[in-house]
């Protein structure tokens, strides 16, 4: 969206980003895989320019992290089960779309 | 804002872009959980940012349904944000028109919202503002009903976009 998002969303991302998230137990759970995690983990509270060369530099495998493939299922479809991961996920994707700062 | 436009296109270029999102959106009743607001600000930044993909428009009716129940609920701040949604999402002439057919679900409530802002409810046509002789009792920017300035801007502002249509819905409008 273009214009500043309403206060209401921009605290809830905030509460969100600022939450944390057991990654290790949720590959561990089988929630998300190890793959998954270490493209989220490469964009996750980095920098803006560096977090945009990451994305750049992959964006097959990003592509393939939020939507799926034939093979594999997206991030928020194996997560279904944990809403914290869906809506940590969500946020993140958000922020690679928008611009937004990771802080 | 600047994201990442190259991102955008590679998610655009999937074969199902939204799959994934469709069912998060339907997923709950509860208009504060927060999934499906996420979900709706995700779909509204992916359709926007590529106006032109041949995919853009198969998420809007979902999306639209899913924005006017906000849009319904007595919340200033949840409204605003379905509101907002609309004007990005209504800068394409082909989900201008998509809006305006599912109409019943995504004008009607924005209309009600002009009536709780004028004052007017259900059928109470005596309201001062709503007959144009404005009576100066709005002040700290809430309009009658309690409905915020902001909101009231951003309404007039979605349903302005929608008068770019004009041969197909002024006569709807109208009414």
């Amino acid at each position: 969206m273009s214009l500043d998002p309403p206060t209401y969303l921009s605290s809830l991302q905030n509460n969100i980003r600022a939450r944390p998230i057991p990654w290790d137990g949720a590959v561990r759970a089988g929630t998300i895989s190890e793959n998954q995690l270490s493209k989220i983990r490469a964009v996750d509270k980095v920098r803006k320019e560096q977090r945009k060369l990451t994305v750049e530099d992959d964006l097959e495998s990003y592509r393939i992290l939020f939507l799926g493939s034939q093979e594999t299922p997206s991030v928020l479809e194996s997560a279904a089960k944990r809403a914290d991961v869906i809506q940590y996920t969500l946020v993140l994707l958000g922020d690679l779309l928008d611009g937004r700062n990771a802080h | 804002m600047t994201g990442i436009p190259a991102l955008s296109k590679a998610l655009s270029e999937h074969h199902d872009p939204y799959k994934p999102f469709l069912p998060l959106l339907a997923q709950s009743n509860n208009p504060e959980d927060p999934i499906p607001l996420l979900t709706s600000t995700v779909l509204t930044s992916l359709i926007t940012a590529l106006p032109d993909s041949p995919n853009g428009t198969s998420a809007l009716p979902k999306l639209f349904s899913y924005l006017s129940t906000l849009t319904k609920i007595p919340d200033g701040g949840l409204q605003d944000i379905a509101v907002l949604e609309y004007s990005a999402l209504l800068r394409g002439k082909q989900s201008r028109e998509l809006f305006w057919h599912q109409r019943k679900e995504t004008v009607g409530p924005l209309i009600d919202i002009l009536r709780a802002a004028a004052g007017v409810s259900n059928g109470d046509s005596a309201s001062t503002l709503w007959n144009g002789s404005t009576s100066g009792r709005s002040i700290e920017g809430s309009l009658g009903g309690g409905v915020g300035l902001q909101l009231l801007y951003h309404v007039l502002l979605v349903l302005w976009q929608l008068s770019f249509e004009g041969a197909t819905i002024g006569d709807g409008l109208e009414e």
